[in-house]
Order: structure tokens, then sequence, then C-alpha cells
């Protein structure tokens, strides 16, 4: 092997190993910040800052080197310490921070360069050079508690402390470690930091690495032989079969004749059993197959499940960094971090919670003098909780801060246009929270560096999405918000449904299939513009998944006096699916399809099935959340302007046009729907032409005047219907015309439909 | 083992580090200056793929068409011990027709990231060796990378399925 192969080969195991020694450094640290650790985690940090400097050397990584050094020289030095000083805590996670991002960002084997390698080497040593910290006496902690909580270095620091520890700052991730100073309202304990008497001082779990590349090739092969296993199934069926006939041929033969052909048949009687007690062993050889496989991919799926702590344990230095980048204090449990989760789904979640997290900081805890008032404790307290439910597993997010505000979300709503205010006035509350996830959506007044610009939500739930998973927000004012993520344990082997669209197949995870229907057309109808399904009473969404995977083979055949459909729940609204024909359950394999597979958001991923062929498996995630008019982001409906002096006609108009989905403001007459259109964020305009002050004909002549409202399509709604009216009306400008009779037979809606952009959502 | 191994370490990583950026960038036979490449026809066109990446061919029927994916998408293929998406070149490179019909061979390719898909071709050629010298390189973002002798397309793998499958031109 040439050295360049050796490198490619070593350099995947070296950068998960040194990734590890990372984190568990980072881990001792943080703890470090709330307590004085033992001596066997000292003992465990200064090994790891060692084994990392020459399993770095040998890899040619100067900078880690150097690093590591520098990490290894301020432990020691701090050893003392019964908390870590704030600067030497920021140079080290700094450093690590630094470090991971190179061995992220790396492309190329043994090559990581840090970014800023130099700043993060002279806060090393100046945290190195800077003076021992007194520890605080447990009397001055009790008497100014946002003076210095234990474990920062004093606020008056010495001049060179490293800038990024702000005086008198009380922020801390971790609650304040001195139990018998804190005031009587913090008797919470710190964030879960391992017993030292107890804890495990192992860095895994004895666990090997493998690649995950190679997980793959060896869940494929196991696919493989049970492949293979089926096949020699239906082998040795077709065995057994062959020698029955052999059997029955025989017999036939000798029932009908003389001599000669007895040697010959006795020959075939040795044949046929022969054939027969193949085909039986053969038999038992497939059933062991299939046994043997069974346990291999079982053992197989526990090699994909790591423990959920690797999503949850990030979620401490992000609370910290937050909490102190807003001077809030705030604590951070963590509950369920046992619980093993597919390796996929760990890594999807990790970012989502970061969010979720900071979002709780930034806005759903208040400042201290708000909780205070509120009778609060100082601190804000955050929990993170992994529940298992069966083949699912919920995580919530839940802080103890100001809660939601429904209102607030309305109006955001109502001033973004996704909604019209009477439609906002309308919504249930589950529905108001559940607008929070529509992107750009964001109740906060200020942008800040943590959270603000509305980004975070939408991202969460796409991600959640794509992991065949839900998310829900429940909040109760002043109390608090609890955000709950539903995932599957595993993406891998799934139980679902075969069905068939036309001539095309696919398949549906189970999990979200609460039954299989057949809906009798008289069921089915319309409610607007959607389609509905009423289930025992109750009426449902409808949508043919033909139409969700944009099928363009004929249109669905009659296929008698009802239709097949399946009812898709994920939580929340559920909707019913028509299909063709549902082939059957069966367990499949998904398998992704890799980056290209993104084009595809439809698909969870693909299966292989029995026959060799290979179908979509479909996220029902997606299908729900395609047809739930109000999960998807709504397009901005447009706003409209009717204007007519009688309070029946404009009624009628407005009626109309609003059961199409438009917002409409009405105006009784020119002068005041001018005033509308003036104010901005008018998408078109309705008028009657006789009107008192300001009539039909003047406002669209003023309209079309005004080059900021030129382009704003305007339509005269009237009874006089005489071709030199029209032509007077479209000469001074308007874009339609429609006789007040027409409008009820919708050439009014048509009119609008075909003057209004359409817009997407 | 090579005198590499006894260079300064400094010295040794830049060494690797530019016959690493030097074997990233192109297939090039350092010793006869020619790229390697593997050649075929969609809808009446010629096109090739560098040879490096061209993993198996495998025969078309073998394809299963998948619901609910883009047009570009003709299916995924079962090669070995994987599954994979096989995609329309005639769709992504904007040649007219396109389906499964006239498809009789499906390139397994890998591409830089290790992942794999397919492309169905009308026919292969087969390998070719090309002087570098023969072949100009084509600027503005199309799938087609270099030109080579006889309107030979050599096609930029990275970006196949990657950028939304949008039919592009090549000229």
């Amino acid at each position: 092997m040439t050295t360049d192969e050796v490198l490619r080969q070593v350099w995947p195991v070296f950068s998960a190993e040194a990734r590890e020694i990372l984190q568990s450094i980072g881990r001792r640290v943080l703890d470090w910040e709330a307590s004085e650790p033992s001596a066997e985690a000292h003992e465990a940090m200064q090994r790891d800052a060692h084994s990392l400097k020459g399993m770095s050397g040998s890899m040619g990584l100067e900078g880690f080197v150097h690093l590591a050094h520098a990490i290894e020289d301020l432990l020691v030095v701090r050893r003392s310490e019964t908390c870590i000083p704030r600067p030497s805590a920021e140079a080290i996670l700094g450093a690590l921070d630094a470090m991971e991002t190179a061995l992220a960002a790396s492309t190329t084997p043994g090559v990581a360069p840090v970014e800023g390698q130099a700043e993060k080497l002279a806060a090393l040593r100046t945290a190195h050079e800077a003076p021992a910290t007194e520890v605080p006496s447990p009397a001055a902690e009790a008497s100014a508690p946002p003076a210095a909580p234990a474990g920062t270095a004093a606020p008056a620091a010495p001049p060179e402390s490293a800038p990024s520890a702000p005086a008198a700052a009380p922020a801390h991730a971790a609650a304040p470690a001195a139990p018998a100073a804190a005031p009587p309202t913090q008797a919470e304990p710190a964030p879960r930091r391992p017993d030292p008497a107890t804890a495990p001082e192992t860095r895994g779990e004895g666990s090997i690495r493998v690649p995950a590349h190679t997980i793959d090739q060896i869940a494929g092969y196991i696919e493989a032989l049970a492949l293979g296993a089926d096949a020699a199934d239906r082998r040795a069926g077709a065995l057994l079969s062959a020698g029955e006939e052999l059997q029955a041929t025989v017999m036939a033969a000798r029932a009908a004749g003389p001599a000669g052909r007895d040697e010959l048949l006795d020959r075939l009687t040795e044949l046929a059993r022969g054939v027969a007690r193949h085909g039986a062993e053969s038999r038992r050889d497939a059933l062991r197959h299939k046994l043997e496989t069974a346990a291999a991919r079982e053992d197989l799926r526990q090699l994909r499940m790591i423990p959920i702590s690797a999503a949850l344990e990030p979620l401490r230095r992000a609370v910290r960094d937050a909490a102190n980048a807003l001077g809030k204090e705030v604590v951070l449990r963590l509950h369920g971090e046992d619980l093993r989760l597919d390796r996929r789904i760990v890594d999807a979640v990790k970012d989502p919670l970061v969010h979720l997290v900071r979002n709780a900081v930034d806005h759903g805890l208040e400042p201290a003098e708000a909780r205070r008032a509120a009778g609060k404790p100082q601190a804000g307290h955050i929990e993170v909780r992994v529940v298992p439910r069966g083949h699912r597993v919920a995580i919530q997010v839940a802080d103890d801060g100001a809660g939601l505000s429904v209102e607030r979300i309305r109006r955001r709503a109502v001033e973004r246009r996704l909604l019209g205010a009477e439609e906002a006035a309308r919504l249930a509350e589950a529905e108001v929270f559940r607008l929070a996830f529509t992107p750009g959506f964001s109740t906060a007044e200020r942008v800040t560096a943590i959270s603000g610009r509305g980004v975070g939500l939408d991202v969460v739930q796409s991600a959640v999405t794509r992991l065949q998973g839900s998310i829900e927000v429940t909040s109760t004012p002043g109390k608090g918000t609890t955000f709950e993520l539903d995932l599957p344990l595993a993406l891998s082997v799934t139980l679902g449904l075969l069905v068939r669209v036309d001539t095309e197949r696919a398949a549906i995870p189970a999990v979200a299939v609460e039954r299989v229907l057949r809906v009798p057309h008289g069921q089915m109808g319309h409610v607007v513009d959607r389609r509905v399904a009423t289930v025992n009473g109750r009426q449902l969404p409808f949508v043919e998944l033909a139409d969700v995977l944009q099928h363009t083979g004929p249109a669905a055949p009659d296929d008698g006096p009802a239709r097949t459909a399946l009812l898709l729940r994920l939580g929340g609204t559920p909707l019913v699916v028509g299909v063709d024909e549902v082939l059957g359950e069966r367990e499949f394999l998904v398998r992704g399809l890799g980056r290209r597979g993104a084009a595809a958001p439809l698909l969870a991923g693909v299966a292989l099935l029995d026959d060799g062929t290979i179908v979509s498996v479909l996220n029902p995630a997606m299908i729900l959340g395609r047809t739930e008019p109000r999960a998807a982001p709504r397009a901005a409906s447009a706003r409209i302007v009717v204007a007519d002096d009688s309070l029946t006609s404009r009624t009628a108009v407005k009626t109309i046009l609003e059961l199409a989905g438009y917002t409409v403001v009405s105006a009784v007459d020119g002068e005041d729907a001018w005033r509308h259109i003036a104010r901005g964020g008018v998408d078109a305009v309705v008028t009657d032409w006789q009107m008192p002050r300001l009539d039909g004909l003047g406002l669209v002549r003023r309209l079309k005047a005004d080059p900021a409202h030129r382009a704003t399509p305007i339509v005269l709604v009237t009874s006089l219907d005489a071709p030199e009216d029209r032509r007077a009306g479209l000469e001074a400008g308007a874009d339609g015309y429609v006789v007040k009779k027409d409008v009820q037979s919708g050439a009014l809606l048509d009119l609008v439909r075909a003057l209004l952009p359409v817009r997407h959502g | 083992m090579s005198d590499r191994d006894h260079l300064p370490p400094e010295e040794r990583r830049r060494v690797l580090a530019e016959r690493r950026k030097a074997l990233a960038e192109t297939p090039v036979d350092q010793a006869r200056e020619t790229w390697a490449v593997v050649a075929f026809r969609v809808a009446g066109h010629r096109h090739a793929i560098p040879a490096a990446h061209a993993r198996q061919f495998l025969e078309a029927h073998r394809l299963s068409p998948l619901t609910g994916t883009p047009s570009w998408m003709l299916g995924a293929i079962q090669a070995r011990a994987r599954v994979v998406p096989v995609l329309d070149l005639r769709l992504l490179l904007g040649h007219t027709g396109s389906g499964i019909a006239d498809a009789t061979c499906v390139i397994l390719i890998e591409d830089d990231e290790g992942e794999g898909f397919g492309i169905a071709v009308d026919s292969v050629e087969g390998h070719l060796e090309i002087p570098r010298d023969a072949l100009t390189e084509v600027h503005g973002g199309g799938l087609v990378r270099w030109w080579g002798p006889d309107r030979l397309g050599v096609l930029e793998i990275d970006r196949l399925g990657l950028d939304g499958g949008t039919a592009e031109r090549s000229t």
C-alpha cells in the first residue's frame, strides 16, 4: 500500500477518535465549571489531551499538536482550582471547537487546517499566565450573587483576562455550583453531572468504531441473503411438487401395463423419493437461513442504534453560550439520554434541538427582573426529556418562561399577510401555534445573534418531517412553552403497506396508516375547492395519491360504488388518501438514495421487494404536509377591495370572493376605496359604477393615473350593460367589466383569477 | 515504500497534498498525457465520463421505475449491495426524447463522495484514451465540461442529479 492509501484508510479512524477525545475533554471542562473534578477526571483530561497531541503528531497535523500541548499545559496549571476560571474554560473550549470544525471541514485525509489557530493559541497562553484566582468563599457568594458566581474569574479581573469574560456577568449555563451559597430560590441541582465516585471514567462503552459505509454494505449483503433464502424456499417448493408429480406419473405408468417397465419404474420411484427428500431438506435450510438472517438483521439494527445522549450533549454547550451572551441564568436538565435511536436520527436531530433550546433561552425565558416579578426562580429552567413510546420516541423541550402569546402570533400572521384578520381570529389555539413554523415567521421584536431572524422553527419542522416525524407546541401564558417532537426509533426496517396507483406501486409506512377504508362515492364531496370524505360521520380532507405523486396516468378508473383509501395520520388531523388497490403488508428495509434522493422529497427512501423490484417508500409526513391547508406555509392570499354603496351587492361580491380564498376589504364608495388603496397592500379592486362621491369610473381613472397603483387590476361590476358603457369603462382603463347578473355565474371569479398573478407558496 | 517516507514531515505533507490535488482534479495518465474516458451515446449524441468513475455496466431492463420522483429520475437499480437512483441523461442534457424506451445500458457511476448513481444510455462505445490537447474546456456551468474530438461531450459527474435536474442545453 502506498502512503497515500494508508493515510486514506487511517484518516477516518483518526478523525472519529479525535472527535471523541475533543468531546470528552469538552464535557469534563463544562463539568469543571460547576464543580471540582475528581482525581480520575483530571487524569482523564490530561491523558486525553496528551493522546490527542500524539495522534495528531503522527498524522502530521502541526496545528493540532500545538493546541493540544497548550491545552495540556493549561490543564496542569489550573489543576488545583475547584472551578476552572472562565478565561481558561473559554480558551480550552474555543480551541476544542476550532479543532472539531477543522475535522468536520476536512475533505482531504491528513489535511485539517485550524482556522484562527494563532488566536486560539494566544488565548490558551494568556489563560495560562493569568494568576490563579481565589476560590470565592461561600460567604462572599451569598452576599453578592450578581458579582462572582462560583467558577468565573473575579469581575475586576486582571486586565489581561481574555476579552470573552464579560465583567460582572452573572450569566452561567450551569447553575451556581455552591449549593450552600445559593439563594433559597435556586435550590435546583446543577445540570446532570456524573457523580465522580460512581461514574465510569471511560470515554465510550467499549464499542467498536465501524465506518457507517461498512454497515451499509453489511446490510446490503444480508439483504441479498434474505432474498436468497426466499428464493431457496421457492426452489424447495418447486422440488417438492416435482417429486410429487414424478410419483404420480410413476403410479400411472404402473397401472398401465406389462413387463420390463417395472425396473424402470423402481428407479423412477427412487428418484422421486430422492427429489422429495432434497425438497424437504432445502425447505429446512431455507427456514434456518430465514431465522439467521432475522437475527443478523436485528444485530445490525442494534449496531445502528446509539444513545441519544450524543444529540443531547451539545445542548449543554448551546445553552451555556446562549445564556452567557444574553446575560441570563439558565438551568438545563436532560432526561432519558440513554435511550437508543438510529444513529441517523440522532445525527439529524442535533441541530433542531439546538435551535429549540436557543429559542427557549432567547425568547422563551424572561429576563431576571421579569422572572422575579412573576415569582419565578431567577434562573430559567429548560428541560429536555426523551420518552419512549413503543416504536417511536417523543423528545420534549420545555421551558418555564413566559409562554407563547397567541395574540401576538395572530397579529403577526395578519401583518405578514398569511391570513386575513377574520380568519386569524377564527383559528383554534393549536393551529395558531402551528403558524409559528412558517418560514420567516417570527414574533421577535428584534433580531438577536441567537435567534429572531425567524429561521429556526421552520428548519426544525422540515428536519423533523424528513425523519418521518412531527412536531407540536403547547404553551401556557406566564408558565412556559413545550415543544414535542415525535420520531421513529429507527429508520431501517419498517412495516409498510404496498399500494397500487394505476400501474405503479408505492409503499407507505404502516405507522402512519390508521386504517384502510372503502369510501362510498356518496360520501365524497367538495367544500369550496377542497375535496372531503365523510368517515364515521366526520368530514376529513381527501386527496388522491395519484395527485400527490403528480402521476400523469389516466384518471382513477371507476372502481365500483366505493373508493379504496387509506386513513393517514401522524398526530394532528387525519387525511384520507385514495389509492387504486392495497396490495398487502410487508416489512421493508428502507434505503436512502444518497444525495440525489433529496430531489424526491416525497420519498423516505426506496425498498427492495422479494421479487427483486424496487419501490418508492413514501414519507407520510410529506403527504400530510403537502395537503394540509394550514400546516404548509400558505401562499399569501390576495387582498381585494370591493366598493359598492349597496350593502346587499357589496356583501354578495364579498362572499363570493372570500369563499374563493381571497381577503376582502369593503368600501362604501370610490373615496372610501381609494383610502384603502392609497394605504397600500391592495392586490385588486372590484368596484360598482354608480356610487356617491367618487363613482366607479372616477375610481378607475384615479387608479390608472397614479403610478404607484397603475398596475393594480380593477374590475367594474355594474348593472349597466350597454356596449357604450362597457367601452367607456375599458377606455377609462378598467381591466375588466362584469355585469351584475353574471357575477353569480362565476364570471367575476374567472376574471379576478385571470387578472391576479398566481402566487406560489 | 518510496523516498517520500524519509522526508521531513512538512515536506512530506506538502508533496502528499500536491499529489492528492493533482489526482483529485483530473484523470490524467502522467506518462502519456491522455485522458481515460468511457464513451457512450444518448439520443444520438456522443458523451463520455472519466473512466475512473465508471464502476459497472448493467442491463437497463433491470431498472425499476419509481413513483413520486422528478421526471429526470428514471427509477432505481440494484447493483451488488446497493440500490441507486438512475438518471435520464436525455432530460438532463436537454436532448429530445426521454424515458426508458431506447436505453439499453445503465452505467453505474461513483462520484467523489463515494455515492453511487446510474445513467441510462442507448449504447456504450467503450474506453477511449483522449490526448489532453484534443480537449477544449467549456465554461458556463453546463453539464458538458469538455469537448473532445468528433463532438464528444465529456460530462461533469458531480453535478449530475444534484442541480435540480433542470434540462441543460448542450451547445
